[in-house]
């Protein structure tokens, strides 16, 4: 009993700890960006980040958005035909994809993608000693690594989203008019009429988080990997799972304060 | 001249651990300006991480380190900038950036800290780079080189913002003897040549009894002897005899 209390209050203390250690590399990354764009040499290491993150990303974000809308569509399309609510198939889709599932699995998917290799990246340097080489050099490690790659991951990853769900609505559509017969004219007009500048702007304000969170934790867990490959491979299990499971916890959250604002600036509206 | 003005960086009463592991206990040390002191003990004796204080990247649990007279244990990372660019520092595994270029490798310390324009630059890389004896390999990248060329390349890189002290970790472990020697001889060119201080750790000792103006054996966190080559080749202490020969006790094999 004693030990089992001694481990649990020994584990609590290093997760607090960690958790400490992980908002202080955060707040000191933070307070790099704005000295960091006066840099013109900075700024340049910019670039080669957005390309990694984004471009290289984008195929894999599209083809997510493209199945997602799909089979969002084989799952509804019956029932709403049953309920002679087939016309509004567009809504359905459009808003399911926009304000939740393209963030959402936009998300989980650079979580998995360019979180496990920036982890991996970081972490390979950690233990080569290439973080202590750019010290010894005085330079700052977080300055020269980490701003460019969170700032990339800020400023794509709601571009990818929006991508996602362009190849949502585009799979709902494929199913829906082509497929199932739906009218072409009934899934667009629905669909513009349901999807505000505000369901937009919610998913791409979700991916603005997701995409920080992602661009903290997998640098954070490079630079604090263990020795070794088995420590990088850890790393970059812990940075996916941290990743993953903090996507989840802030789109409830997220989702919860926007709900509010919503409702409390325009009322509850019906979409159908 | 006064012999402190001579001392370019001091230890004092350094001790430093590791969760239980007590890494240095006590070490006092003091480096002469232009000379080649050899830190020689067993692997997990402490020699890097004696070093790494020297520039900031570790700091003591007590003690005092001082650099040209200023006293740097205390100071933070955004100070600590000024006392590292007096430092070049040749890493074990040579830490070149495996993303950039042999060139960028060198180029990088003066991107960071210079407004030299891209031809200066260029001009210094390739300076920096026929010193080491590695003239117009810029645009390799460090995964093609071998590990000898890889030790040249990160000393280029170390020396690139012409540094007052290079400190030397391991800079001959995992090469062969004669690449090892080519690594020797660079050690004794560039003091002859930019006039650096050097502090070399190693356990090789034909590396050190070569390059060597003055060795300190380290052994359970302190220095338990000191002198120059000829000194620990005749030695009777048991520690530094059997270190140098290479033999173990009964208690190790």
């Amino acid at each position: 009993m004693v030990s089992w209390l001694t481990n649990t209050g020994a584990l609590a203390s290093d997760l607090i700890a960690a958790f400490g250690r992980f908002w202080a590399f955060s707040g000191r990354t933070l307070g790099r960006v704005l000295p960091w764009m006066t840099r013109r040499r900075d700024v340049q290491r910019l670039w080669p980040q957005c390309h990694a993150i984004g471009t290289t990303s984008l195929p894999v974000v599209m083809i997510t958005g493209f199945f997602v809308g799909l089979v969002l569509a084989i799952q509804a399309i019956e029932q709403l035909m049953a309920s002679g609510l087939a016309d509004r198939m567009g809504v359905i889709v459009s808003l399911s994809v926009v304000r939740e599932l393209g963030p959402v699995l936009a998300g989980v998917m650079l979580a998995g993608r360019v979180g496990g290799a920036l982890t991996a990246e970081l972490g390979t340097m950690n233990v080569t000693e290439q973080l202590d080489a750019l010290r010894s050099m005085g330079s700052d490690p977080i300055r020269v690594l980490v701003v460019p790659r969170f700032l990339a991951c800020v400023l794509l990853t709601p571009l990818l989203t929006l991508y996602c769900d362009v190849l949502g609505v585009f799979g709902g559509w494929l199913i829906s008019v082509p497929v199932f017969g739906v009218s072409n004219w009934a899934y667009w007009n629905y669909t513009s009429n349901a999807l505000e500048m505000w369901d937009i702007f919610c998913g791409v304000s979700k991916a603005v988080f997701f995409g920080a969170a992602i661009g903290l934790i997998s640098c954070y867990k490079g630079f604090n990997c263990r020795q070794g490959a088995e420590g990088v491979g850890r790393a970059c299990t812990e940075g996916f799972v941290t990743g993953f499971i903090s996507i989840l916890v802030m789109d409830f959250f997220i989702t919860m304060a926007q709900k509010g604002v919503y409702v409390s600036i325009w009322g509850f509206k019906t979409v159908f | 001249m006064n012999e402190n003005h001579d001392i370019i960086v001091e230890l004092r009463n350094v001790h430093k651990r590791f969760g239980p592991l007590k890494v240095l206990q006590g070490v006092d040390l003091k480096l002469q300006r232009g000379r080649t002191t050899v830190v020689i003990g067993e692997s997990g004796t402490g020699k890097s991480v004696l070093i790494k204080h020297m520039m900031g990247l570790l700091r003591p649990d007590s003690g005092e380190i001082y650099v040209e007279s200023e006293r740097i244990d205390h100071l933070r990372e955004k100070e600590l900038v000024k006392v590292r660019q007096r430092f070049g520092y040749l890493f074990q595994m040579s830490a070149l950036f495996d993303s950039m270029t042999t060139g960028q490798n060198i180029a990088f310390p003066l991107l960071e800290h210079t407004d030299y324009n891209d031809r200066e630059i260029e001009r210094i890389v390739a300076e920096k780079l026929e010193l080491v004896g590695l003239n117009g390999s810029q645009d390799k990248m460090p995964a093609e080189l071998s590990g000898g060329q890889r030790k040249r390349v990160a000393l280029a890189r170390a020396i690139a913002m012409n540094p007052q002290i290079v400190l030397y970790d391991e800079p001959t472990t995992g090469l062969d003897p004669i690449r090892a020697d080519t690594i020797n001889d660079l050690i004794i060119k560039l003091k002859h040549e930019i006039k650096v201080t050097s502090v070399v750790v190693t356990h090789d000792m034909a590396s050190a009894f070569k390059v060597a103006d003055r060795i300190l054996m380290l052994h359970e966190g302190k220095f338990i002897a000191e002198g120059a080559a000829e000194d620990f080749r005749r030695s009777t202490e048991p520690r530094v005899r059997r270190f140098v020969n290479g033999q173990s006790t009964p208690d190790e094999a």
